[in-house]
This record gives structure tokens, sequence and C-alpha cells, in this order.
């Protein structure tokens, strides 16, 4: 199935990392397959200096890549990997509270890390222009309930149960970056009952 | 008197407090409370000479949380249109003046992680306001001020008085100056940094801003041009069917008033954007920090406060 282009703006429209000279040191974070674009970042951007570089990459994936054998020590100046994508989360406010202004992110992997570490670094202070990210990995989707205001995880269908209220909610493209989630509201909000079958879109 | 002004206001203090820098407060003239404001505000002066009223832009800096007083501080130009000259000359205690809405270009941007400001001169202004908020917020905060010497550093020992930590003097007489690579070099992420004073100071930190990775979106800067005296010329109104000499040594924005037609303004300084009009006929010598490149170019609008005729004529739409 090609995927439809959305006519809904809000919905993120993702790229290749792009380097910005002017930076002054460049973090690279990645969770499981997404350390493939940053490999890839690395290799078309020969001039950064690699003093200014610095890596940390969450390995839980089933298929485990090691990064090592990857990024080799001397393109960077620090490369770090953690267990799981929470243990990268939590390390990162800390990492980014001991940064300086001049720092560029580069967030690779899945939708959802995307967002969550794109909140970390606004929470930071970080503006959208000093971050870059690139979708590489699972597609699933945060979706938020209007009805309930819970946030269900790892949505890969276009219909789910809300894990609040168990409604079944019918997730639109329509996009918060605060949240890091798509809209979802109830698929039989007129029609009591009538749930149409669900598809798996996003994986 | 133009809608653009609101209150009458009457001056209770007025002190020298440099050499070339007049601390003026007012209170209405109604006894009413002026309207609130928020941090890095400016309000419009206008003050009558007796044959024309000169209306000059001051960025507030009295506390914020006081709404009986407005307070603003003149730096003298002797060399300038006047404004000024009057301020320090004929305004004193008792002494009544217009005084417009505040209105505020230079905002406090309250969710950076630190406020870094450089100022220059009576650039000092609009970080008056910003201190007392910031303090209040308690906000980490850095002041970087440079003058020419301490005599001409304008609330320079009351700020270092109060704030010993957080601000650093430059006094130029004694060969100190201040290093913008060095002061923009290590700052905490999520750090913005505002800058007001002199062209040059303000072009040189925010160029050094730029190189050294700060984006656009952490860099603020204020800075009011006067209107320059330029050639004489003749505007068209299409729409009132007039015609109106501009002056040498008056704006364009100041002849369309002095002729009782009416524009919207409020920095006076070619930068808030309020005075836009459009252009029918003539070429234009932009002088503003509101208008695109391609508006520029197109040359069929102006900020009659501060951009004049090139030539000798041009037609307005108004």
């Amino acid at each position: 199935m090609t995927e439809e282009i959305s006519e809904i703006k809000s919905k993120p429209v993702y790229d290749i990392l792009q380097y910005d000279p002017k930076s002054r040191s460049n973090l690279l974070v990645s969770e499981g397959n997404g350390l493939v674009g940053l490999v890839d970042f690395l290799n078309g951007s020969e001039s950064i200096p690699p003093s200014t570089i610095n890596v940390m990459c969450a390995i839980s994936n089933a298929e485990p890549l090691n990064p090592s054998s990857y990024i080799s020590p001397d393109r960077c100046n620090k490369m770090r990997l953690f267990d799981s994508v929470n243990a990268l989360l939590e390390d990162l406010p800390v990492t980014l509270s001991n940064s300086q202004m001049g720092l560029r992110l580069y967030i690779c992997g899945s939708e959802i890390f995307l967002w969550r570490v794109a909140n970390l670094a606004r929470a930071a202070g970080m503006h959208k222009s000093e971050y870059s990210m690139q979708l590489i990995g699972s597609k699933a989707r945060r979706v938020y309930c209007p009805h309930c205001k819970t946030t269900s995880e790892e949505v890969t269908t276009d219909i789910h149960e809300c894990v609040g209220c168990g409604l079944s909610l019918v997730n639109c493209d329509h996009f918060s970056r605060e949240m890091g989630a798509y809209l979802g509201f109830r698929v039989d909000a007129e029609a009591h009952g009538e749930i149409p079958e669900r598809k798996e879109l996003y994986r | 008197m133009s809608t653009n002004f609101s209150h009458t206001a009457r001056v209770i203090r007025a002190d020298q407090v440099t050499p070339l820098i007049k601390h003026f407060s007012f209170e209405r003239v109604d006894g009413k409370p002026f309207s609130p404001f928020s941090a890095g505000s400016h309000v419009v002066i206008g003050m009558n000479n007796g044959t024309n009223t000169h209306k000059n832009p001051y960025s507030l800096v009295g506390s914020s949380n006081n709404f009986m007083e407005y307070e603003i501080a003149v730096r003298l130009d002797s060399t300038g249109r006047g404004g000024s000259l009057f301020m320090h000359n004929n305004i004193e205690l008792g002494s009544e003046i217009e005084i417009g809405n505040p209105y505020n270009l230079f905002p406090v941007y309250k969710p950076a992680k630190k406020h870094l400001m450089i100022a220059g001169g009576v650039g000092i202004t609009p970080f008056m306001t910003y201190i007392d908020e910031m303090n209040l917020m308690h906000s980490n905060f850095e002041l970087h001020y440079s003058v020419r010497d301490f005599e001409n550093g304008a609330f320079a020992k009351e700020l270092q008085d109060k704030y010993p930590n957080q601000v650093n003097l430059y006094i130029q007489a004694n060969g100190v100056m201040a290093n913008f690579n060095e002061i923009l070099d290590n700052q905490p992420l999520g750090t913005h940094v505002y800058v007001c004073g002199p062209q040059q100071m303000v072009a040189d930190a925010l160029r050094i801003a730029d190189e050294m990775g700060w984006p656009n979106s952490s860099v603020h800067s204020e800075e009011f041009k006067a209107p320059e005296p330029g050639n004489p010329f003749t505007v068209t109104l299409a729409k009132s069917d007039c015609k109106i000499n501009v002056r040498s040594r008056e704006s364009l924005l100041e002849a369309l008033e002095n002729a009782n037609i009416e524009i919207p303004y409020s920095c006076r300084g070619g930068a808030c954007g309020f005075c836009k009009t459009e252009v029918i006929d003539g070429e234009i010598t932009h002088r503003d920090y509101f208008l695109t490149d391609a508006e520029k170019a197109s040359g069929n609008c102006i900020m009659p406060c501060i951009s004049r005729a090139q030539g000798d004529h041009l037609t307005l739409n108004i």
C-alpha cells in the first residue's frame, strides 16, 4: 500500500538529517535502526569536526545493531550506548542541561521516539531550528483521546480502543507537536455501536 | 492632537542622572492609573513647543507594577531634531506632555532558561523593566552594560549595587570593552540574548551570535532610528486629492500629521510597522527595519515615520 499524502498540514513531513554548519557542537541521538540514519549523516558530512560530535544510541530492538561497528571511535568525541529507549530518554535532559548554545541535535528513529526527544529538547529551551529529525523505523502513533484525555501508545491501526475510556477511536492526521500525538475521536460518535473493521496502517 | 495619544500627563520627578540623560516620572493629570505594560515596552511622548508637537518614542524604565506612574529616560541628542533637547531644557517638574499607550516590540521570552542582556549607553532603558521583571520571576539573568565612562552610565551604580552578581559594567574610558565572543561563549542551552544600543554594537552582537550558532529565534534586538533630514519633496494624496510639502527636517509622517492627516503609528522609528502606507508613484528611499526586501523592492509601500522620497515627489494612496 502506498502511503497517501495527507492534506492535513499538521502531519509531520520528515526529511533526512541536515547538518547545520553554524553548529558549535552536534549531538546525534538514535534508537534501533535509526542508527542507520546517523551513519548516513556522518558519511555525508565528513567536514564535521569529530571533536564536536557526541552520539547517544539506544539499542533495544529485537534485531540490535552494534553502533560501534558502524561509527568508528575517531569519528566522534564520545559515543554512549543505552540498553533501552527509556534509559536514553532519562539521561538526555541531564546531557542537554549541561550543554551550551550552539548545540544542534540530530534525532533518528521511530516517530514516537522522534517526538519524545524533540519534546525533551524543547523543554531544555531548544527551538525547532536547533534540531533535525529523520524517521527510520516504526510509524506507530501516540493517539490522544479528547474524550478522556488519555494518550494511547504504539497504535498501529486506524481504529483502536482508547486505553483510558475504552471507546473506539479513529485517529486522524491532525498532529500535536506539543503532545507528540495524533488526535483520535470516537468512531461511532454519530451511530453508537457501529464500529468499522480496523486496518493496520502504521507500522 | 492625534488619536494615537491617549493621556495628558504631568511630570512629578525630573532628575539629571548623567550629564546627558534625564530621568522623568509622570502621572496622569486626571489622576487615573496608566495602562499596564510588559517589560520592554515603549511609549510615544508628545511635547508641544508652542509651534509644533515633537513625538518621540521612549522605553519605559519604571516598575511595571506601578500603574500610577510611567518613567522614561531621555538622552540628549543636541544634533538631533530637537525633541530630546526640548525634553532636557523645557520639561521640568509640573510640565504637561501627552503620552501614548504602551506598545512592546521587545518583549522578554519568558520560557528562556536564561536571559542575557547586552546594553550600550542609553540602550540600557528597556532592560530596566526587564531586570525588574526577571528579579520578580526569579529568572536566571545576566546584564552586560557598556558605557563611555562611569559618569555617563545611566543607572549603572544603582544596577551594580542591587545586582552585583548579575551586572557586568564595561567602562570604555578605562579601556574596558565588552567582548561579545566571550559573553556569548559557553552560555547554557536555552539562553536568549537581548541587545539594545548603538547601531554598530547591535550589528556586531547579532553577527557574532549568528557565527556562534545561536538560532535567530534566541536573539532579540531593539533599535529605533530617528528620522534623518533629507531633501524636501512633495507628496500627493490620491484619495484626499491634496498636495503636501515635506520639509527637509521633518519626516513624511510629521508632515502628514501637521496637515491633520491621521496615520496610525507606534514606534516612529521604522520598527513596528503601524504606519505602513501604500505608494502609487515615486521612488522611495527606505530606511526602516520592518518591510521585507521584496516589499522594499516593489516600491509600493513606505514607512512614513522614517523613509522619504528619493526624488522630489511621492503619491500615496490615502
